[in-house]
C-alpha cells in the first residue's frame, strides 16, 4: 500500500522507545511518517515562548498499534533511550562543546560586524562615524541554540521487542486488549485509510478516508472483546454519540486466524 | 537507518532564525470525503508545507534570555547556575540556599526557552531532557503531558502535597485562618524545606485527632514538614489537659467511647514527676496538676482570699500578689432585683413549662456521663412501652411514631426506603486503598497569578488525577478516599491516552425533594 517507492528502500525511522511510549523526534522522520506511512500520530511538544503560539511542536507521539505496525514493517526500528551513564563527564565532548561554542560566537561577532558596515555603506560618506571603532556585541546578545532531538541516536537494538511478552520499554507485549486493537489497526490501515486514537469520541480508533490534517474522521472503530456481551446501553449510547458528531460507529472483530468482521452502526429516527 | 538528531545550525541560520514570522494558520474547513480534485491536493499540500517548516524549526535563543540549570541525577531536582527569570513567581524553590526547580518545571522551561540544561557539562537536547527528566515514577511522561498542557493554558501547577491539605475536623475548628496567619512567622522555614521532603510524609488526620495523631503531630513540628500542624498541636491539646487536670479519682467512671483516647497518655500522666526525661515519641503534659492548688471559687464557697500564686507557674515580668476580696463583697449592691411586669411573666412561664435537668433527682444521682446515658435510654424505653399494644406488640408496627411526624419533610425522610448518600459518607474510616490513584497536582486559577505567592499559595482551584485510558475506571471506594483526601476542594481526572488529554470531573447531584404539593 501506500505511494510506489522508488527502487532504493529508505533508511528505516528512527521511533524512540520511552517505557512504552513511543516518541519521533526528527522533523524530517515525522514528515516521512505522514506523507509515506499514513502514520499521523500526535504532536505533543510545547512550544517556545517566543515567535507566537503557533500550535504543538515535536516530539511526535504515536500509537503502541502505529509504532508496532511500522516495525513490522520494518519501516522504522524501535529505540529505547541509552543509559544516562554516570561518573565522570566525557571531557573531550565537553571541550569539542566549548570549542564549537566560542566558534560561533567569533562568527556571531563576524556576521554583527559585517551587517554594521554594511548599514555605514548605505549611509552618505559625510554622516559616517569617523573613527569609532566597532563595538562587540555583549555576551548576553549572542545566541544559542537549544537542540530538540540528540545529536546522534543511540545505536538501536538487533531487534524488534518481543511483541508477545511485556518489556519494560514495550510494555504492551502480550496484552490481549493491545494485540486486539493491533489486529483491527493493521486491517483497517491495509485498507488505505488513515486512523488515529479514538480516545475524544469514547472508541479505539478514528477511521479517515483522507489525511486527518484535512478531513472529517468518518467512523468511530470500536473493538470490543470478542465472545464477552454488550451491553445495550453502552453500544446505543456509542452510536448516538457517533451519529450526533457525523461519524459512523464501526464494530470491529479482527480474530487472531481469521478474517476481520465489521459491523457499522448509525443511529436513526424509527 | 535515517540521519536523526538535530543538526547543529550554523551562524548564518542562527541569525535567520531570530529573523523568522510566523505564517498564517487558516486553512479553510475540512472536508467530508476526498474527491481527487486538484483543489484539494493543492490545500493540503500547503498545510503539510506549513507543518513541515515549524517542526523544523530548531529553538534559538539570545544567551542573555537563558537561565543556565544544572541536572542532579542524585536529588532528582535541577539546580539553577544563574538568577531565576520570572518564572521564579510561580515555580521552583530553594534548597540549601540555592534556586532549585522540579524536573517537569524544568523541561517545561526548557521547552518554553527559558532555561538551558546542562548534564556533565553538555547541554541536553529536548529528547535527552525528557528521556532523563522523565525516568522516574512520580513524574511520568502523561504526568508531564497534563502539566504542560495546564501551564499552556496559563494556570499555575504545583505538586500535591498531602501534609498540607487540613483533615475536615481541622477545618471545622477553623484553623485554616489560623495557618494562614502562623504562616507569615514560619515563611522563612518554608521556603527552605523542599517539596519533595513533604511526599514521604502521607499524613491527613482522619477524623478526630486521636492521642497517637496528636503525638505524631508534635514529632513533625520539629522536622521540616512545613509550619502548619506545628502551631494547632496546642490547640488539639488543650481539651485533654484539662481533663487530666480534673484529678485522678474518675478513672474509674471513664465513658467507653474516649477509653482508647485516654489508654496511651495515662502511663505518662502517673510519672508526670519526670516527664522531662519521657521519650520524645510520648506526649508530656506541661504542668503536673497535682501540685498546683487551684481555689475553689463555687458560689456557696465564699472565697474572698487569694494567696500568693507560684512564681515558678508566672511569665518573668508578670508580678504575682496576694488578693483579700472581702472587703469588696461588702459594697456589693446586694438588694432584690426588681423585675418589669414583662419579665415577671416570663420567669413565670419558665417555671411553669420548663424545668431545669438538675432538679431531676434521678438525674442527680447519676455520677458522670455514661450513667447519665444509661438513665435517657432507660427512660425511652418506658416511653415506648407505654404505646397501644394493638398497634405496637404485633409483627407489623406503625411506620411512623406519632412524635416522629413534625413536618411532611419528616415525614418523607421516616418513610423513604433509600437514603441519599454523599460521595464523602464514610470516607474518612475507609482503609487507606486508592488502587493506585493519587492525587498528583494543585492547580491555581490563571487570572489569580498576579496575586498568587508560592509560599502561600492558599486553596487551589481544583486538584488533578492524572490516569490513562488504559487504566481501570476507578472503583467508588477509591473515588470516596481520593475526594475526601482533597477536602473541599474538587477533583479533577486528566486521562491520557498516547498524547491527548481529556478531563473529566465527578459533579455531585442531590435530587430535589417536593414536601409543599
Amino acid at each position: 500500500m501506500g505511494d510506489p517507492e522508488t527502487a532504493p528502500e529508505p533508511p528505516p525511522l528512527v521511533l524512540a522507545l520511552q517505557r512504552g511510549r513511543v516518541l519521533v523526534w526528527g522533523a524530517a522522520a515525522a514528515r516521512a511518517l505522514r506523507e509515506r506511512h499514513r502514520v499521523s500520530g500526535v504532536l505533543v511538544g510545547t512550544p517556545p515562548r517566543r515567535g507566537g503560539a503557533r500550535g504543538p511542536r515535536l516530539p511526535l507521539q504515536l500509537l503502541p498499534e502505529e509504532a508496532r505496525l511500522l516495525a513490522e514493517t520494518g519501516a522504522a526500528v524501535l529505540v529505547p533511550p541509552p543509559d544516562p551513564g554516570e561518573g565522570p563527564p566525557p571531557a573531550a565532548e565537553a571541550a569539542r562543546y566549548a570549542a564549537e561554542l566560542a566558534r560561533s560566537f567569533a562568527e556571531q561577532q563576524e556576521a554583527a560586524e559585517g551587517q554594521r558596515q554594511a548599514q555605514l555603506q548605505c549611509l552618505p560618506p559625510n554622516q559616517r562615524p569617523t573613527g569609532a571603532p566597532a563595538a562587540a556585541l555583549p555576551p548576553r546578545a549572542l545566541l544559542v541554540q537549544l537542540p530538540t532531538a540528540r545529536g546522534a541516536p543511540p545505536a538501536p537494538p538487533p531487534g524488534p521487542p518481543d511483541w508477545g511478552r511485556p518489556a519494560p520499554h514495550w510494555p504492551h507485549g502480550g496484552r490481549p486488549r493491545h494485540e486486539r486493537r493491533y489486529r483491527v489497526y493493521r486491517d483497517l490501515w491495509a485498507r488505505g485509510f488513515h486512523l488515529t486514537g479514538g480516545a475524544k469520541f469514547g472508541g479505539d480508533f478514528l477511521v479517515y478516508p483522507g489525511p486527518p490534517e484535512r478531513f472529517h474522521a468518518a467512523a468511530v472503530a470500536l473493538c470490543p472483546p470478542p465472545g464477552a456481551p454488550l451491553a445495550l446501553g453502552a453500544l446505543v449510547a456509542a452510536a448516538r454519540l457517533g451519529t450526533h458528531v457525523r461519524k459512523t460507529l464501526l464494530l470491529c472483530a479482527a480474530p487472531a486466524g481469521g478474517a476481520p468482521a465489521y459491523t457499522s452502526l448509525q443511529w436513526g429516527p424509527p | 537507518m535515517e540521519p536523526g538528531g538535530s543538526r547543529r545550525l550554523s551562524t548564518a541560520e542562527l541569525l535567520a532564525a531570530r529573523a523568522r514570522k510566523a505564517p498564517p494558520r487558516s486553512h479553510g474547513q475540512k472536508d467530508f470525503a476526498p474527491d481527487g480534485s486538484e483543489e484539494q491536493a493543492e490545500k493540503l499540500r500547503r498545510c503539510r508545507e506549513e507543518q513541515w517548516q515549524l517542526l523544523s524549526e530548531e529553538r534559538v535563543e539570545r544567551l542573555g534570555n537563558l537561565v543556565k540549570a544544572e541536572w542532579k541525577p542524585g536529588q532528582g531536582i535541577v539546580e539553577l547556575q544563574s538568577p531565576a527569570g520570572k518564572f521564579w513567581h510561580t515555580m521552583g524553590f530553594t534548597e540549601h540556599g540555592k534556586q532549585c526547580l522540579l524536573p517537569e518545571e524544568a523541561l517545561y522551561l526548557l521547552e518554553c526557552g527559558s532555561v538551558q540544561l546542562f548534564y556533565r557539562d553538555l547541554p541536553l537536547s529536548i529528547q535527552e531532557a525528557y528521556e532523563i527528566l522523565l525516568s522516574q515514577e512520580a513524574m511520568s511522561l502523561p504526568h508531564y503531558q497534563v502539566f504542560s498542557h495546564l501551564k499552556q493554558l496559563g494556570y499555575v501547577v504545583l505538586r500535591f502535597n498531602p501534609s498540607t491539605v487540613l483533615s475536615p475536623y481541622e477545618r471545622q475548628l477553623n484553623l485554616e485562618s489560623h495557618c494562614q496567619s502562623s504562616g507569615k512567622h514560619h515563611r522563612k522555614r518554608r521556603r527552605s524545606s523542599s517539596p519533595r521532603s513533604h511526599e514521604k510524609k502521607h499524613k491527613v488526620s482522619e477524623g478526630l485527632p486521636e492521642a497517637e495523631g496528636t503525638s505524631e503531630k508534635a514529632d513533625d513540628g520539629c522536622g521540616d514538614s512545613g509550619c502548619l500542624l506545628v502551631d494547632e498541636t496546642p490547640l488539639l491539646e488543650q481539651p485533654k489537659e484539662s481533663d487530666g487536670g480534673s484529678g485522678g479519682g474518675e478513672s474509674a467512671s471513664v465513658p467507653p467511647d474516649t477509653g482508647e483516647e485516654k489508654a496511651s497518655p495515662s502511663p505518662s500522666r502517673s510519672q508526670a514527676g519526670d516527664h522531662r526525661e519521657s521519650s520524645p515519641g510520648t506526649r508530656t503534659p506541661r504542668w503536673d496538676f497535682t501540685t498546683i492548688v487551684l481555689p475553689n471559687l463555687a458560689p456557696d464557697q465564699p472565697c474572698t482570699r487569694l494567696p500568693s500564686p507560684d512564681k515558678g507557674l508566672l511569665p518573668e515580668n508578670v508580678p504575682g500578689r496576694e488578693v483579700d476580696a472581702a472587703c469588696w463583697c461588702r459594697r456589693i449592691n446586694q438588694k432584690r432585683e426588681k423585675l418589669s411586669r414583662k419579665e415577671r411573666e416570663q420567669l413565670e412561664r419558665e417555671s411553669r413549662y420548663k424545668s431545669s435537668v438538675n432538679a431531676d433527682r434521678e438525674v442527680r444521682r447519676c455520677s458522670n456521663w455514661q450513667e447519665y446515658k444509661a438513665l435517657l435510654k432507660q427512660r425511652s424505653q418506658q416511653k415506648v412501652w407505654k404505646r397501644p399494644p394493638h398497634l405496637w406488640d404485633q409483627a407489623v408496627t406503625p411506620l411512623l411514631q406519632p412524635d416522629e411526624a413534625t413536618s411532611s419533610a419528616a415525614v418523607l425522610q421516616q418513610i423513604s426506603v433509600l437514603q441519599p448518600s454523599h460521595i464523602l459518607d464514610g470516607a474518612s474510616r475507609l482503609q487507606k486503598d486508592t488502587e493506585g490513584m493519587t492525587i498528583d497536582f494543585n492547580v491555581y486559577q490563571a487570572d489569580a497569578v498576579a496575586k498568587f505567592k508560592k509560599t502561600n499559595p492558599g486553596k487551589p482551584y481544583v486538584r488533578m488525577c492524572v490516569r490513562s485510558f488504559d487504566e481501570q475506571i476507578p472503583s467508588l471506594r477509591a473515588l470516596k478516599q481520593v475526594t475526601y483526601q482533597s477536602g473541599d476542594v474538587p477533583v479533577v481526572f486528566a486521562l491520557v491516552d498516547h498524547g491527548e488529554i481529556a478531563f473529566y470531573s465527578l459533579k455531585e447531584f442531590k435530587l430535589p425533594v417536593d414536601v409543599n404539593h
